[in-house]
């Protein structure tokens, strides 16, 4: 049983990455992996935490992994992470959200 | 004698016999040619009985020379000549030998000794006229019969003899000495008269020209002129007349003169009468004048003895008067020497002095009565006698009196010794001993009173000496009063110290000495400041006590009698000393009041640390103002639940050790925190107090106990070391950690040693007041402290602090600051959070999940469980991916509690060795995150590494 896991939607090249669960350093390389297998050939992705009841930095560090990877190939991403939420305090806690782009919803 | 003086007296022998032989050949007369008075025969009678027999050849070889010379100068043949020559050679050494055999050395002499000298010369004389007879009969063959030719020769050498001999003994000496003729110097006028009158009445009987003496019965006239002259002149005499008389009458009868000239046959006859006649009134005489001169000699001696006799008596009456005087003297000698003997040791007081002397005196310097008599000013303190009086001696009614009066420095008359002697027995030698007694008197008198005014000034200094050793040992007021009543010290019968307390009040402190409180006039009296001298028996002296023109109270001495200014002068040096040290002390006091306050307050008020654990302090000065300040103890929360327990003594004491140990606590507990453990806490903290002046050498302990961990760390730095009570265990000593105090000499980094804390266990820490006693090792005092508490492992820390206080100080007042702490951990039972997972990423889900129902079972809110749980996961995190890199994984241990501040403390704990830090930028997220949510504090030892996490309160967080 995965404590951690994500669905993907390609809607006319604009990719939707929806993360649950708890993400952790025991699931952030496989979600890592699994992300971004899914968004091969996608051009725009939107990666939503909303539904994430922990990160801690490992978790942070694949969500700036999977950003770094998919500028560095000229794909738009943008992280959404509601205020109040848990993913959005780390970000914000670690300084990371200057470096992604984070929307509310 | 020398050969010279022999041949000298020889020669002049010869010539004396020359002259005389030419005189006797004068003298010639008759047929025979036979001299009627032979000279010659005298001398060699007298010479050769005073020569020494050895002499004898010489003198007869030159007198045989002279007389056979003389012979053939006369005519005489030379065989006859020799012959005659040999006769009268013969003859004095007959007559010579003959005397030696009949004188004896102790023979007196006397009648008969005379007489036998006479004889004795006459028989001589008798065998030489044989001799000289034979030579004029046969040899010479003289018409003259033998007997005829043997009686002139024997008449005529006889009667020269007995008339010259001694006369000419008179003169000359022994053999080789010049003749003497002193003796005639002693002859009396009457004697010589005498003597000139015997030749004078001679010369008129022989010689025929005077007529009215003439006839034989004139001749009797010589009779009474020898025998006077023999009667008064004695031996000289007689032989000074005798040879006169014989030799004027031979002179004339030579010449055919003189009255038996006319009435002899024959003119031989004639000179034989003449010369019989002669010779029995001359030899009669000479015994007489012998016997006379014998009679005189005797008296003279009996004179000289008795003379001697009286001078003998004369010098021992002398002697045995001086010996009376020399014995007389001595005994006052004795006597003199035995009052200095009696004297000399006494010169230590005046007193005594009057004492020996009025025991020793009586029986002094002969005297019949001596004494002492003192004056009435004698009996008070301040004559000191000074001078003895030349004595005043008066005679009267056959005593001698002498009084010699002692006077003082105001010349009153202290005393007056006193002697009386019979007027005989007082003498120069009494009044010179009698000086040199007053001399020592006075000597011994002047010095016992130097001395005594140099004991008291000694006593004096000693008494204040003693007053001033024992108040500087004063620390408090009623020990300086103390030493100020110590009335033996100056000799009085009681003291007290009346005190002006600072509210105004008076206070007494009595001492008694069995006398009652001095009247409380008196101590009105002294309160205000005043000396004071109230009774005589006893006498009460108050001197008032004052520093600086500040009253602090009075000092009052009982004394039996009097007071002299002497003590008055001490009394006040006296309460000078105590003033001061009663000001001191105060001082000290006030000190120990501030010192005591400040330490206190700049001591932890409470250490009330909530449910993990009880503590319980107890902080007690020393008790003497000097020794109070500078322990101190601390409870130091940590963050993440532990907490460091510290105890430190700074060196020295007073407000300056209490003003640096608060320094010290302050920083102590500052540093404590950012801290990882006790030897880095101690190592900052030095550093912090090389700054501080008086910092150095502070020794210290400090424990660091991680509760929850149940592990405890600790390290002394020159500080006893603590002590663990657990249940069920002996007490131990944790110790292993001993380094130099703060500041001190240290070589390697200080240690530190770890060792489990038990449930229920309690640490007591404390400073060296309550182990140490003075002359013991410490180790003695560490083996009373585990003795102590012994049974009292399970005791409440309140119960334990005061009964190891009982048991280690009793109920002395400590004499050094002393601190004492006990912590008990109490179990947290319900109140703890613990998970122990393998260090796997995938058991940080589950045990996030534990600690989330255990946060929602406290209360916590959404949120902060949120943040809680991110906070302890990277914690947890980072444990799993760096402590056990190299080997097998290991444990990590996660506990949480809340606090007593209800702030909730997370320990994220693991076993193994860190190889890698967290890096920095994107993996040091963990790091910036968990401090963003919480203090944070990482222990990082050999044994594993502990996260610290405190989280405020929620009320903090709400503020």
């Amino acid at each position: 049983m995965s404590r951690a896991d994500f669905t993907f939607r390609d809607d006319a090249g604009n990719g939707l990455v929806v993360l649950e669960g708890e993400i952790d350093v025991a699931s952030a390389d496989r979600l890592l992996e699994g992300i971004l297998a899914a968004l091969d050939g996608v051009t725009a992705t939107t990666l939503d935490l909303t539904l994430v009841t922990f990160i801690d930095s490992g978790g942070l560090r694949m969500i700036h992994q999977v950003c770094r990877t998919l500028a560095a190939e000229r794909r738009a991403v943008v992280v959404i992470a509601p205020p109040g939420g848990a993913p959005r305090r780390l970000l914000e806690l670690t300084g990371l959200d200057d470096f992604v782009p984070v929307k509310d919803w | 004698m020398g050969l010279r003086r022999t041949a000298t007296t020889v020669a002049v022998y010869a010539v004396a016999y020359a002259v005389l032989q030419q005189w006797g050949f004068a003298l010639a007369r008759g047929d025979s040619g036979i001299a009627l008075f032979w000279p010659p025969a005298a001398l060699a009678l007298v010479m050769f009985s005073l020569t020494p027999v050895r002499h004898w050849p010489a003198l007869a070889a030159a007198q045989f020379a002279v007389n056979v010379a003389g012979n053939l100068g006369e005519g005489t043949p030379a065989d006859a000549s020799m012959v005659f020559a040999a006769a009268n050679v013969v003859e004095p050494m007959l007559a010579a030998w003959a005397l030696t055999r009949l004188r004896r050395p102790d023979s007196q002499g006397g009648p008969a000794y005379d007489l036998g000298t006479l004889f004795l010369a006459a028989a001589a004389a008798a065998v030489a006229a044989v001799i000289g007879a034979a030579g004029v009969v046969w040899v010479l063959d003289a018409p003259v019969t033998a007997p005829l030719a043997w009686r002139a020769w024997w008449a005529a050498d006889t009667l020269a003899v007995v008339s010259l001999a001694p006369l000419l003994a008179l003169c000359l000496g022994p053999f080789g000495r010049a003749p003497s003729f002193g003796w005639l110097r002693h002859l009396s006028g009457r004697t010589l008269a005498l003597a000139a009158a015997a030749g004078a009445t001679s010369a008129g009987v022989f010689r025929d020209d005077v007529g009215f003496l003439d006839g034989l019965a004139a001749v009797g006239l010589l009779v009474p002129l020898l025998l006077l002259a023999a009667i008064v002149g004695g031996f000289a005499g007689v032989a000074c007349a005798n040879a006169l008389a014989a030799a004027i009458a031979a002179w004339y009868s030579a010449a055919g003169e003189g009255p038996f000239a006319g009435a002899a046959t024959t003119p031989e006859d004639a000179v034989f009468e003449a010369q019989v006649v002669l010779g029995s009134f001359v030899a009669a005489a000479l015994l007489v004048g012998s016997a006379v001169a014998r009679v005189q000699r005797s008296t003279r001696r009996e004179v000289a003895l008795a003379t001697e006799q009286a001078r003998l008596q004369a010098s021992q009456r002398a002697t045995e008067s001086i010996s009376r005087q020399e014995h007389r003297r001595r005994l006052l000698s004795e006597s003199v020497q035995a009052l200095a003997g009696a004297l000399a040791p006494r010169m230590r007081s005046v007193t005594e002095v009057w004492e020996v002397l009025r025991a020793v005196m009586p029986g002094m310097l002969l005297a019949d009565r001596a004494g002492v008599s003192l004056a009435g000013v004698q009996a008070t303190q301040d004559a000191v006698p000074l001078s003895v009086g030349a004595p005043s001696i008066t005679r009267s009614g056959g005593w001698t009196d002498v009084a010699a009066q002692v006077r003082d420095r105001e010349d009153r008359v202290v005393a007056t010794l006193e002697f009386r002697w019979s007027d005989d027995a007082f003498d120069v030698d009494t009044e010179r001993a009698l000086r040199s007694v007053l001399t020592i008197v006075e000597q011994v008198l002047h010095r016992a009173a130097s001395a005594a005014a140099e004991r008291e000034a000694a006593a004096a200094s000693a008494a204040l000496a003693h007053v001033a050793s024992g108040v500087a040992a004063a620390r408090r007021v009623e020990d300086v009063a103390a030493c100020l009543s110590d009335h033996r010290s100056i000799e009085a019968e009681g003291a007290w110290c009346v005190l002006l307390e600072p509210s105004g009040g008076v206070r007494l402190v009595s001492d008694g000495g069995g006398l009652p409180t001095p009247p409380d006039r008196l101590v009105h009296l002294a309160a205000h400041g005043q000396v004071t001298v109230e009774g005589s028996a006893p006498c009460y002296v108050g001197v008032p006590l004052q520093v600086a023109g500040e009253l602090l109270g009075t000092a009052i001495f009982a004394f039996p009698g009097p007071v002299d200014p002497d003590r008055m002068a001490l009394l006040a040096a006296v309460a000078d000393v105590g003033a001061q040290g009663i000001a001191r002390a105060r001082a000290y006091e006030r000190e120990h009041e501030t010192v005591v306050t400040l330490q206190r307050s700049l001591l932890p008020d409470s250490l009330d640390a909530g449910g993990e654990y009880d503590v319980a302090v107890e902080y007690r000065p020393a008790s003497s103002q000097l020794e109070a300040g500078g322990d101190w103890y601390d409870v130091i929360p940590l963050p993440g639940g532990s907490l460091a327990l510290v105890t430190g003594d700074v060196v020295g004491r007073g407000v300056g050790a209490a003003a640096v140990m608060g320094q010290l606590r302050t920083a102590c507990a500052a540093l404590a925190s950012t801290s990882s453990g006790p030897a880095e806490l101690i190592s900052r903290l030095e550093s912090f107090a090389a700054a501080i002046e008086g910092a150095d050498f502070t020794t210290m302990v400090a424990v660091f106990v991680d509760p929850v961990g149940r592990t405890i760390r600790y390290t002394c730095a020159g500080h006893p070391p603590p002590m663990l009570l657990t249940p069920g265990r002996a007490p131990s000593l944790l110790d292993g950690t001993r380094s130099a105090p703060l500041g001190g000499p240290r070589r390697s980094p200080r240690p530190e040693q770890t060792a489990p804390l038990d449930h229920g266990a309690t640490l007591v820490l404390y400073t060296d007041g309550l182990v140490e006693r003075r002359g013991e090792s410490i180790d003695c005092g560490l083996e009373r402290l585990l003795r102590a508490a012994d049974d009292l492992d399970g005791a409440a820390p309140d119960d334990l602090v005061h009964a190891l206080l009982a048991a280690l100080t009793g109920d002395h007042a400590p004499t050094d600051d002393l601190v004492v702490m006990a912590v008990r951990f109490t179990p947290l039972a319900h109140a703890v959070f613990t998970s122990l997972l393998r260090a796997d990423p995938e058991r940080l889900h589950p045990m996030r999940h534990a600690l989330k129902d255990w946060l929602t079972g406290l209360g916590y809110g959404e949120d902060r469980i949120g943040e809680v749980l991110l906070a302890v996961g990277e914690a947890a995190t980072n444990a799993v991916e760096h402590a056990y890199r190299d080997g097998e994984p290991g444990e990590v241990q996660i506990q949480a509690w809340v606090g007593p501040d209800d702030a909730l403390v997370v320990t994220v704990r693991d076993f193994g060795r860190w190889q890698d830090l967290p890096a920095e930028g994107l993996r040091g997220h963990g790091a910036r995150i968990m401090q963003a949510l919480a203090q944070v504090r990482t222990v990082r030892s050999p044994a594993g590494t502990t996260v610290h996490l405190r989280f405020s309160s929620p009320a903090e967080v709400a503020v």
